[in-house]
């Protein structure tokens, strides 16, 4: 037996070590994107061309009130009284929104898409239910939001915010009523300010804009919604930069513009981009044309192809007509020595798979529950458009480039898909970890989305514009080393991807931005 | 004995939830001074059902996930009270459905110093209370965030104590266990913002939960034979998530309820042979598997001082 002390003070030591490793943070810190002062305040602004607005004069907002007047000042003596002491929680909501309107707004829709993206399961039958938007919240939800209803919700979110924006600047040059805290400086403010007019309160146009665009595109997220909006609207108010009829009159701005833009959503095609009774006839058509073998569902129970139809939904950056010429030439024919050469490529990849391909391809996956591969080319564009320190404006400006580009890829790629109706790897042995889309392989959706962002991208940045297009063939890479595309899919996917930019980056140069 | 225990847990390595401890169950009998033995064994684990949180799913598009590994135990008694144990898996883990491809390589290496820190003899029976301390780490850089992958890639600290208590050839041991699990980085960002997901900004690095971890075990040991039972229910200590799209698996909250049994037989004095085999019956984001097992036994088999 051994000694008690020795059994003690051993016992003691072992005690402090387990409490001291259970007790120990294993919180994730990563650094947080702040407010900052823009680097330009784009104050001609009000004069770039809007998507769906004629003219920023399409929608009205009523004249302020003169900052001596006595209603501006009883709202000033409120807007004291509000952003005089904080709470913690405040404090939060100050810094949090003061990185940016357009910013966040964009973050939260990439979030509500990552929660979306889930593909319905089969039922006992072997069915699959088809999403409901009159009963958002029963299973299956409504949306899922696929890479094509994702690209879709941000081009609807981005142009709103845009529109409304350019709408929002004139009006602040109109009136010119300053910020409060240049009218009154004892107010005390948390963000810094610029020399923009206050009246009507950007972030209010944006706060509403896009919580018209996101309710409707996630109407089982109202809730949700309605807390970002009111805390949005709340932390200008908290951090002394609005008074109450800036952000009324940028509400009331954002609500008019958001409507305009949801009719043109209403009647853009989406409603029939699941017409499943289609998919016939494209079977047909592509026999027709010579395809040996075309596209089957590999899934157990077989699953109804991805929005087949989506190829019809209307562009916005050129037409119906132009979408055609877009399309890629015929892919090889299977059993042609191409197709053979693409298929061996696989093959020796699916044989010894690098550990650096299998990054490549997890890295850009973006599957299920995922925000989408246009919701990370969202990412990038507005953390990109973040480190420039851009106006809220130009902001805008940059991500409805990017995601109108990234929606005409992907109404391009999808009518590509079905004019094809080309079989998947996996069809011919292919085994993959990165999740089997369910629809036709040619051409890369990724290759097609990631190709389109970054010229517009590259455009907008030209000094980081071997960066990004870098990234657009790694992304278009990874769908290779993922094993469910040819390379013939994904060069096309590209070279189509690029064509497409070209159409955002010409609006861009022609918008009146200067830019 | 021991390494038959050793080994059970490194085998069960289920791919839909996060790998088990190398040196989840260390039993209560000491190697014995400066001596040695290797164990070389072979196993198998399958499982068609799985829980996602608690409830039983099957999934079509997997099938039957079937993980083989080879796994090297040597110990050694550095002093008459203290052993290192050390593990080295290799894995391999397929699914007879859908289209995800095999997985194979080295696991998480492991090393374990154990301690008897009390023991009081009266007559044929013994009474000890043991400490141990272990630390396992990816050999490889594998894929940790796939349906199926050979690991969760996480660096863990297990620290253990254990009683134990033998009356002739009989024994029963009871341990409990914690198991601190290291954060992951994943191959890709993380899109939910959630913080109850466990990783609230969109970067790569996510939390595995830690596990607490209860085992008994109980048989009989003889010159020339060994057999028992055991029972093992491993519960998750933090708040993780549950088995779902995007959600990174290493972050699933994983729990279960084992029970298995063991076998050794001594053919010559330096040699034996075990089998073992185990069933889930409860779990937590893991698969239902049953697993068997079988090795050689090559060194001083001293399980019976």
């Amino acid at each position: 037996m051994k000694k008690y002390s020795q059994l003690l003070t051993i016992s003691c030591v072992l005690i402090g070590l387990s409490a001291a490793v259970i007790s120990c943070d294993k919180s994730i810190s990563e650094p947080q994107r702040v407010g900052y002062t823009p680097a330009s305040i784009d104050d001609k602004a009000g004069t770039w061309k809007t998507y769906v607005l004629t003219a920023p004069t399409d929608v009205t907002v009523a004249t302020p009130a003169s900052v001596t007047s006595a209603a501006y000042l009883a709202e000033v003596a409120d807007l004291k009284s509000k952003s005089a002491s904080l709470t913690q929680e405040q404090q939060e909501a100050v810094v949090y929104w003061g990185t940016g309107a357009v910013y966040r707004w964009n973050e939260i829709a990439r979030e509500l898409a990552a929660r979306y993206n889930v593909p319905p399961a089969s039922t006992a039958d072997g069915k699959y239910p088809v999403p409901d938007a009159a009963n958002p919240l029963a299973d299956p939800r409504f949306p899922f939001a696929n890479p094509p209803y994702t690209a879709r919700a941000f081009a609807y979110l981005s142009v709103a915010q845009y529109d409304a924006l350019v709408a929002a600047w004139n009006y602040k040059y109109t009136f010119k009523r300053s910020a409060p805290s240049k009218v009154d400086a004892t107010i005390r403010v948390a963000l810094p300010t610029s020399a923009l007019p206050a009246y009507p309160s950007e972030d209010a146009v944006v706060a509403a804009a896009s919580y018209t665009v996101l309710k409707a595109m996630f109407p089982g997220e109202v809730p949700y919604l309605d807390a970002k909006l009111a805390e949005h609207r709340n932390s200008r108010l908290w951090a002394g930069m609005n008074v109450m009829s800036d952000l009324n009159a940028g509400g009331d701005l954002g609500n008019q513009v958001a409507a305009k833009v949801m009719a043109r959503a209403k009647t853009d095609g989406m409603s029939a981009a699941n017409n499943q009774a289609l998919t016939a006839g494209m079977i047909a058509d592509a026999k027709a044309r010579g395809l040996s073998e075309v596209w089957v569902s590999q899934e157990t129970p077989a699953r109804p192809p991805m929005l087949p139809n989506y190829g019809a939904v209307q562009n916005w950056n050129f037409d119906a007509a132009t979408k055609v010429k877009l399309r890629p030439g015929p892919p090889p024919a299977i059993g042609s020595p191409e197709f053979t050469a693409a298929l061996d490529e696989l093959k020796t990849i699916n044989k010894g798979q690098t550990r650096e391909q299998a990054r490549i391809a997890n890295y850009w996956a973006d599957g299920a529950g995922s925000y989408t591969p246009p919701g990370h080319w969202m990412r990038t564009a507005a953390n990109a458009a973040n480190d420039a320190k851009y106006s809220e404006v130009r902001m805008a400006r940059t991500l409805a480039l990017v995601s109108t580009a990234l929606m005409d890829a992907g109404v391009c790629c999808w009518d590509t898909k079905s004019f094809y109706y080309y079989p998947r790897p996996q069809q011919f042995g292919m085994k993959t970890s990165v999740g089997l889309p369910n629809f036709p392989s040619y051409t890369s959706g990724h290759s097609t989305f990631s190709a389109a962002a970054a010229v517009v991208l590259g455009s907008i940045f030209p000094d980081q514009a071997d960066d990004f297009w870098a990234k657009a063939q790694e992304a278009s890479d990874s769908r290779v080393y993922g094993l469910i595309h040819y390379r013939f899919d994904c060069s096309a996917g590209l070279a189509c991807g690029k064509n497409i930019g070209a159409y955002a980056v010409a609006r861009g140069k022609a918008d009146g931005s200067g830019l | 004995m021991r390494l038959i225990t050793v080994t059970a847990s490194v085998l069960v390595l289920l791919n839909l939830a996060s790998k088990t401890q190398a040196q989840g169950l260390i039993d209560g009998f000491m190697r014995g001074q400066r001596k040695a033995s290797l164990a070389l064994i072979g196993s198998q684990s399958t499982f068609d059902t799985y829980y996602v949180n608690k409830t039983e799913t099957k999934n079509p598009n997997l099938g039957t996930v079937t993980t083989q590994a080879l796994t090297l135990v040597g110990t050694y008694g550095l002093g008459y009270d203290l052993d290192l144990i050390v593990a080295v898996p290799y894995v391999r883990t397929q699914a007879s459905a859908g289209y995800s491809p095999k997985q194979e390589g080295f696991q998480d290496a492991s090393a374990t110093l154990r301690w008897e820190a009390f023991d009081y003899k009266f007559g044929k029976t013994k009474l000890s209370w043991l400490f141990a301390v272990g630390y396992s780490v990816p050999v490889e850089n594998y894929v940790n965030d796939a349906l199926v992958a050979i690991g969760r890639g996480s660096r863990n600290l297990d620290g253990r104590t254990m009683l134990h208590f033998k009356a002739r050839s009989f024994f029963i041991t009871g341990q409990y266990g914690y198991i601190r699990n290291g954060q992951v980085t994943l191959d890709h960002t993380v899109n939910y913002y959630d913080p109850s997901q466990l990783n609230p900004n969109s970067g790569s690095v996510v939390n595995v939960p830690d596990v607490t971890e209860i085992i008994v075990r109980g048989g009989i040991v003889s010159k020339v034979f060994n057999i028992d039972v055991w029972g093992q229910q491993q519960t998750p200590h933090n708040r993780g998530t549950d088995i779902g799209p995007g959600v990174p698996f290493p972050t699933n909250a994983v729990g279960f309820t084992r029970v298995g049994a063991t076998a050794y037989v001594r053919l010559l004095k330096q040699f034996g042979l075990l089998a073992g085999y185990s069933a889930t019956l409860d779990g937590r984001n893991i698969g239902k598997t049953t697993q068997v097992n079988g090795g050689i036994v090559i060194g001083h088999w001293t399980a019976n001082n």
